[in-house]
């Protein structure tokens, strides 16, 4: 019994000549066995991970390849374009949309080889950095220097730079730090004609639209983005946990915008509904029914202190009930557990996570919308959500859920998104705050952008890839999931 | 395959695999297939029959160090990859796709039933105990690698009182086979290996090896093996052993880094006990690594990696060893052999077993001497000059000797100063040869009276020079029966006359040295002293001159040394006109500099001589020209000293010997350390050249030149200037050659300060030999070898400075080895110096001429010293019978001329005063005749 193949991949080139020509660059950084080509194509889009349990994988590329510089990858970018052979680039597959399937087959282009902190402008506070090094590996080196990027998405122990950068992610530190297109100053990126992009590094530029911000969130579509130059901090001196209960969503809201829009800015603000929060902090029965923000601030002593007051306050003043740094704590501690979806994906269950965002106008009603198309779906047995990152005007809005397919999975997938990704619209948010497109929210594209907005993106597309040989299929750029 | 295992791996292989960035074979291979949750993907589509087997899968099931790394992050309890991994290396073996290695291996653990070849296993003469407390099972890869741990594991329980065993020869516990799903072979290694251990009688197993540790508790259990006995590692029986204070340590001065085993830590869960253990069994503290404990990274061994993939063995390794240098750490510990194979292969500190350093530190252990052995054969091996010499080092007592042969003698020296610089060290004994070079030694002159028996003293001194002059007269005070033995002619021959003359403040002596104690009291004894001795001391100062900006940070660190040191009045100038203050003259604009006023100049022959004078007008026996020859010891206890002229009964001997201090007290039977000479030249400037300065005056300056050590423009009591010295390690002890590079060198170093000189300005250029150690420091203590000697040898700069501290402490340490010091009521501290013609004004010049008229006849027109002067030279106490002698008394020939004119009229005058043909009259004593009789020296 072999397993199956989502999507099939359908070789339209010269496989033997192609992987020839890579050899003859890479010599054994080139891979062609079924392995290799079986997991470079994987990322961590939940609907793939029940798949794999039920024997099918979402495709398989032509070949993986491990390059080690700039010049390599500019040398295999420019043999796939005179053959036409699409190219995944690939850091550690942990996006959770399908972004790294070889929908059409092709080579891979595994960055890790690239993994190399090249340099630290202590003066300017800049890291530079290979798109291919690991975030939690990236995180030790500078700490051991005395510096942190702070960048701390839940996958920072199993993601890259390059990751970030090309799905514009974000970190659940960012409320202070900023997200990844805060951190990034500069980046260089071959393009599909094997040219190499660098932009100036600045602090700010005033010479036309940011063309290294072309980059950001491109999901590999439009070239490989090989090294970014990241701002970095002294590691801060102090840090202080605290958390509310809130009596209701509104209040626990109002109580983020309030602290936000006095621009006061601790660096971790999470706002839990009623569900998560009975499901994060189950050790604490009290809370039941309440929402609970978590807050950590962090900075220079003095700072730290007055940011605590004036959250404390405002808190207060929204009607919140002070729980001290023991839930926060827990937080910390239990921030990386991801324990709870493997067992329930191996039991038939569908568990996803959907991440929108909005104005603070919206917000409550995105979350009501959401959270209501999702439970009305049959066979939904859980939906939650969370406020993970918030913003002067905005908040974004973390759901989850899990549900048990009545009928067919792959319909109950396809129904949880396409409501979700409606009713967000409708209510007035956008379809995603920091997870990306990639294959699975392709169909919802041309609602977010309208079709001007997607025929600007074809159109640079169409500049920059005339072969579309980078990462077909993605950003709902060609064919649909 | 039981469903559970399947469950574990689907739900390691959904996870986005937050263990990856640790994952050691994931960090070096950098591939999705060797990341944890990679691995586990394939493993489930396995399992589950979606994928078929092929060697390319069986290979990633390989790459796995089973280290456990991903066990610390994970977000299931209790599970780690290798665990899930083991059985599909049992189907990859069975479907005969496993790599390559793993077959070679199952026909030599069948073969040899060890892990390594029986040739390269140490054989332990199994110790037959009847009712053993334990058996010590140490595994395959303490016999083979680290055989010196096993001993050190038996020594240590043995001395707490454990009745242990261990088999003569063991077989393998069966970790690699299990590991590599090798089954069957694992079985059958498991049951030999567990009938062995219960042949033994013992009731617990203590284990060296975390591998054989978690076979016996684990491993064995999981295959259906069952031990019935109670197994333990070393080190928690260890901790067993100190709590019931069965063992104790001294504590060991090494800075170690402690790595922990994957097995022993992560997977056996001891990290308390080697860390509790080392932090009693060391002074220091234990360094952590940036990684530790269940966050430690793997080095590279883990679950025979390296057979599988080499290089990136290697380079987790290499990895490893970064993270536990880097805090500065002077060796590695750890407690698996094969961790420290792979660690010692990478870096350059040593690498211990836990085992090992127990046993040194312990009560009854080699202690001290195991680790300066240790350090002694790991500098030497990084050392890139003397890694290619074969040296042996041994270590008794903290004397480190060093045996062997060096390409040259700057190795040889080099050597020496390695072992005499590590932290702990007595002394060095450096008895490295050179090929073709055999240094000049003792010259033991044929015994002519060896038997004639002197009258007993009290104290025998051994050598005539500063030292020994001064712990002569010392002594005097005191109603004892002392005897000054010299084997040149004069006093103050050797080191002692050949220097600059300099009273060292104290700065730059290395603080907490006894140099730098005995410096300082020196210092502070001086000016009552030159009274009393009537010789010539000039506390002139010492200025520091400092020139570039960047060489300013120096001074802060000058005067932080002179604080700790205890050195008076030092001042401090960050200006120009502070330095200028002090010397109007300097050629070149200084920008900062010090001011030391304690710095003094003296005269060290008439140091030496007053000294000498002094101790003979208190009684003390002085016999030049007498070699000593050897030494009767009785009982432990030196009785004689032996010399070419008779035997000196004595309760007491002070080795002064200067140079030849190491061949003295190698006398004893038990060499105690060596001197090597370090030979220093000096130029001697005309006297008119002294307007320039009024204070010694040296560079402040970061660029260090190891061929000249300090110094500087010197201040002379006679009112020339000297410049030097240089520094050089010579051989010989003879070797006062001096060279032009030597001259070149002062020169360079210090003609900044005399932009004027010219090289007619130069009147003599000499060397003198230090006597230094290779601790570098005075070694004045009493003989370890033998009662009643006390060796005062190491007496380097600022030897001259630290002359009546020396004396004064010499006098404490034979007072504590028991001899009574009980005052002379008739000491008279007082000499006298004899009148010069040449410092008495007209009037006093003429006084002398009518009360003798020898006064009136100039012999040495340069230094204004007359007949008269002479004369009473050669007629003292005790008589001046060599040139060199009437010249250091007079000063005749040492003016300008050095001689030229004056020393056939002084030779002239001494043949006749002493009653000798002038061919007889000698430099500086037997075989320096100045003069060649007409039919030769044959025919004397």
């Amino acid at each position: 019994m072999a397993y199956s193949i989502a999507y099939g991949s359908e070789t339209r080139f010269e496989r033997e000549e192609v992987i020839e020509e890579l050899k003859s660059i890479l010599g054994s950084r080139v891979s062609v066995l079924e392995t290799d080509r079986l997991l470079a194509g994987k990322d961590w889009w939940p609907i793939t991970g029940s798949w794999m349990v039920k024997g099918k994988m979402p495709s398989l590329p032509d070949a993986v390849v491990w390059p080690e510089s700039t010049e390599e990858i500019s040398q295999i970018l420019k043999i796939a374009s005179s053959c036409r052979v699409p190219v995944i680039p690939y850091g550690e597959g942990s996006g959770v949309l399908g972004g790294v399937v070889a929908v059409q087959g092709g080579i891979v282009i595994d960055m890790k080889r690239m993994n190399h902190l090249l340099g630290i402008d202590e003066i300017s506070h800049l890291a530079t950095v290979e798109t291919g090094i690991n975030g939690e590996v990236l995180e030790r080196e500078l700490n051991t220097r005395g510096y942190t990027l702070r960048h701390v998405p839940q996958s920072v122990r199993c993601s890259t730079v390059g990751g970030w950068v090309s799905c514009r992610a974000a970190g659940q530190f960012s409320t202070k730090y900023g997200k990844i297109e805060d951190m990034l100053l500069g980046l260089e990126a071959v393009l599909p004609d094997g040219s190499v992009y660098k932009n100036t590094i600045a602090p700010r530029t005033a010479t036309g639209p940011r063309l290294d911000q072309l980059f950001l969130g491109a999901e590999g579509t439009f070239g490989v983005v090989t090294k970014a130059v990241l701002r970095i901090w002294p590691i801060p001196e102090a840090q202080r946990f605290n958390s509310f209960a809130f009596p209701s969503l509104e209040s626990g809201l109002a109580a983020i915008r309030d602290i936000l829009q006095q621009n006061i800015k601790p660096a971790v603000v999470r706002l839990y509904d009623a569900p998560e929060t009975g499901h994060h902090f189950p050790d604490m029965p009290e809370l039941s029914g309440k929402l609970m923000l978590v807050l950590v601030m962090e900075g220079i002593q003095e700072m730290v202190e007055v940011e605590n007051r004036v959250c404390e306050r405002v808190c207060q003043k929204w009607g919140a009930e002070s729980c001290g740094k023991a839930p926060v704590e827990h937080w910390f501690k239990s921030r990386f557990n991801v324990s709870l979806s493997s067992p329930l994906i191996q039991n038939g269950a569908i568990v996803d996570t959907i991440e929108v965002s909005s104005t603070w106008t919206n917000i409550a009603a995105v979350y009501e919308a959401t959270t209501t198309a999702l439970k009305e779906i049959p066979g939904t047995v859980l939906v939650g959500g969370h406020f993970s990152h918030a913003y002067t005007d905005g908040a974004c809005l973390y759901l989850t859920v899990v549900g048990v397919p009545q009928k067919d999975a792959e319909e109950y997938y396809r129904l949880i998104w396409d409501k979700a990704m409606l009713a967000t619209r409708e209510a007035g948010g956008s379809i995603s705050h920091h997870h990306g497109v990639g294959l699975n929210r392709g169909r919802f594209m041309e609602n977010e952008h309208g079709q001007a907005g997607m025929k600007v993106l074809q159109e640079i597309k169409r500049a920059l890839d005339p072969d579309n040989i980078m990462n077909p299929g993605k950003l709902g750029l060609g064919r649909e999931a | 395959m039981s469903e559970q295992p399947l469950v574990d791996i689907a739900n390691c292989a959904i996870c986005p695999g937050v263990c990856r960035f640790d994952c050691s074979a994931g960090s070096v291979l950098k591939k999705e297939t060797a990341s944890p949750s990679g691995k586990m993907k394939l493993a489930l589509m396995l399992g589950k029959g979606y994928l078929d087997e092929s060697k390319e899968l069986y290979d990633v099931f390989y790459q796995c160090l089973g280290c456990r790394s991903c066990q610390t992050w994970c977000s299931f309890k209790d599970m780690a990859v290798p665990d899930l991994l083991n059985e599909y290396k049992i189907r990859a073996v069975d479907s005969g796709l496993a790599p390559q290695p793993v077959y070679k291996m199952q026909k030599d653990l069948e073969r040899w039933q060890t892990l390594f070849p029986k040739e390269q296993m140490t054989v332990f003469a199994a110790e037959k105990l009847d009712n053993p407390d334990v058996l010590l099972f140490a595994g395959c890869a303490y016999r083979s690698m680290k055989p010196a741990a096993i001993n050190a594991a038996l020594e240590l329980l043995k001395s707490a009182g454990v009745k242990v065993a261990i088999l003569e020869d063991e077989t393998c516990c069966g970790f690699p086979a299990s590991c590599w799903g090798l089954r069957d072979t694992n079985l059958k290694l498991a049951e030999m290996t567990r009938d062995k251990i219960k042949q033994s009688g013992a009731n617990t197993v203590v284990t060296l090896c975390p591998e054989c540790l978690d076979s016996f508790t684990r491993r064995y259990h999981d295959a259906g093996i069952d031990m019935d006995m109670e197994v333990i590692h070393l080190v928690q029986f260890v901790e067993r052993l100190v709590e019931e204070k069965k063992l104790a340590f001294d504590g060991l001065d090494l800075k170690t880094c402690y790595h922990d085993p994957c097995t022993l830590g992560r997977k056996a869960g001891i990290f308390k006990e080697p860390r509790h253990l080392l932090g009693m069994a060391l002074e220091k503290e234990i360094m952590e690594a940036v990684y530790n404990r269940e966050k430690a990274h793997c080095c590279g061994a883990g679950q025979l990696f390296e057979y599988i993939q080499p290089e990136a063995a290697r380079a987790l390794a290499q990895r490893r060893v970064k993270e536990l240098e880097k805090g500065g750490a002077e060796a590695i510990v750890t407690a698996c052999a094969f961790c420290e194979d792979m660690l010692g292969r990478v870096t350059g500190l040593p690498v211990y077993d836990v085992a090992e350093i127990l046993w040194a530190s312990s009560t009854s252990g080699p202690g001290r001497d195991w680790l300066l052995q240790k350090k002694m054969d790991s500098a030497l091996a990084r050392d890139e000059l003397l890694k290619s010499c074969n040296i042996k080092t041994s270590v008794t007592d903290g004397i480190i000797t060093l045996r062997g042969q060096a390409e040259d003698w700057d190795q040889v020296v080099k050597a020496g100063h390695l072992a005499g610089s590590l932290p702990g060290v007595y002394s060095v004994v450096n008895r490295l040869s050179v090929p073709g070079l055999e240094p000049v030694k003792l010259e033991k002159t044929p015994a002519e009276n060896s038997e004639v028996m002197h009258p007993a003293a009290d104290v025998v001194i051994i050598g005539a020079g500063v030292v020994g002059c001064g712990i002569a007269r010392e002594l005097s005070r005191y109603d004892l029966k002392i005897v000054l033995i010299e084997k040149e002619a004069d006093f103050c021959c050797g080191t002692s006359t050949a220097n600059n003359g300099m009273i060292h403040p104290g700065i730059f002596v290395e603080p907490g040295t006894l140099k730098a104690r005995l410096n300082i009291r020196g210092v502070e004894l001086y000016p009552a002293l030159a009274q009393e001795l009537d010789f010539p001391f000039d506390q002139c100062g010492l200025l520091g001159v400092v020139d570039e900006p960047k060489e300013m940070f120096l001074l802060d660190l000058i005067k932080a040394a002179a604080d700790y040191n205890g050195v008076p009045g030092v001042e401090v100038m960050k200006t120009a006109e502070g330095v200028l203050a002090h010397e109007p003259n300097l050629p070149k604009q200084p920008i900062g500099g010090f001011f030391a006023p304690t710095c003094a100049i003296t005269s060290p022959y008439k140091v030496t001589i007053a000294y000498a004078e002094n101790a003979v007008q208190n009684g003390v026996d002085i016999h030049l020209n007498t070699t000593v020859t050897g030494m009767e010891i009785k009982n432990g206890q030196l009785v004689e000293v032996i010399t070419d002229h008779g035997r000196f009964p004595t309760r007491y001997t002070i080795n002064a010997a200067g140079l030849y201090a190491d061949e003295v007290a190698d006398m004893t039977g038990q060499p105690e350390f060596t001197i090597h000479p370090r030979k220093g030249e000096l130029l001697l400037l005309d006297r008119k050249m002294n307007k320039h300065f009024s204070s010694c005056a040296a560079e402040v300056t970061t660029k260090i030149d190891p061929n000249t050590k300090g110094g500087g423009i010197m201040l002379t009591v006679d009112g020339n200037i000297e410049m030097g010295p240089t520094a050089e390690e010579v051989p010989d002890k003879d070797n006062l050659s001096c060279s032009v590079t030597g001259l070149e060198r002062i020169k360079d170093k210090f003609g900044g300060f005399l932009p004027v000189l010219k090289r007619d300005d130069i009147i003599a250029y000499f060397a003198g030999l230090r006597a230094a150690t290779y601790t570098e420091d005075f070694h004045i203590r009493p003989s370890r070898f033998v009662k009643g000697l006390i060796n005062v040898a190491g007496i380097q700069s600022p030897g001259l400075a630290a002359a009546p501290a020396i004396a004064e402490y010499v006098l404490g340490l034979l007072r504590e080895e028991g001899l009574e010091l009980n005052p002379r009521p008739d000491f008279n501290p007082i000499r006298k110096e004899k009148t010069h013609f040449k410092d008495l004004n007209n009037a006093g010049r003429q006084a002398l001429i009518e009360s003798d008229r020898r006064y009136g006849n100039v012999v040495c027109r340069c230094e204004l010293v007359t007949e008269g002067d002479i004369v009473e030279a050669l007629h003292r106490e005790v008589p001046v019978t060599t040139l060199d002698g009437v010249k250091r008394r007079t000063r005749a020939g040492m003016g300008r001329c050095q001689g030229g004119f004056c020393t056939p009229k002084v030779a002239a005058i001494m043949a006749r005063e002493m009653g000798v043909g002038v061919e007889e009259i000698t430099k500086d004593g037997t075989g320096s005749w100045l003069f060649v009789p007409r039919n030769g020296r044959e025919a004397i």
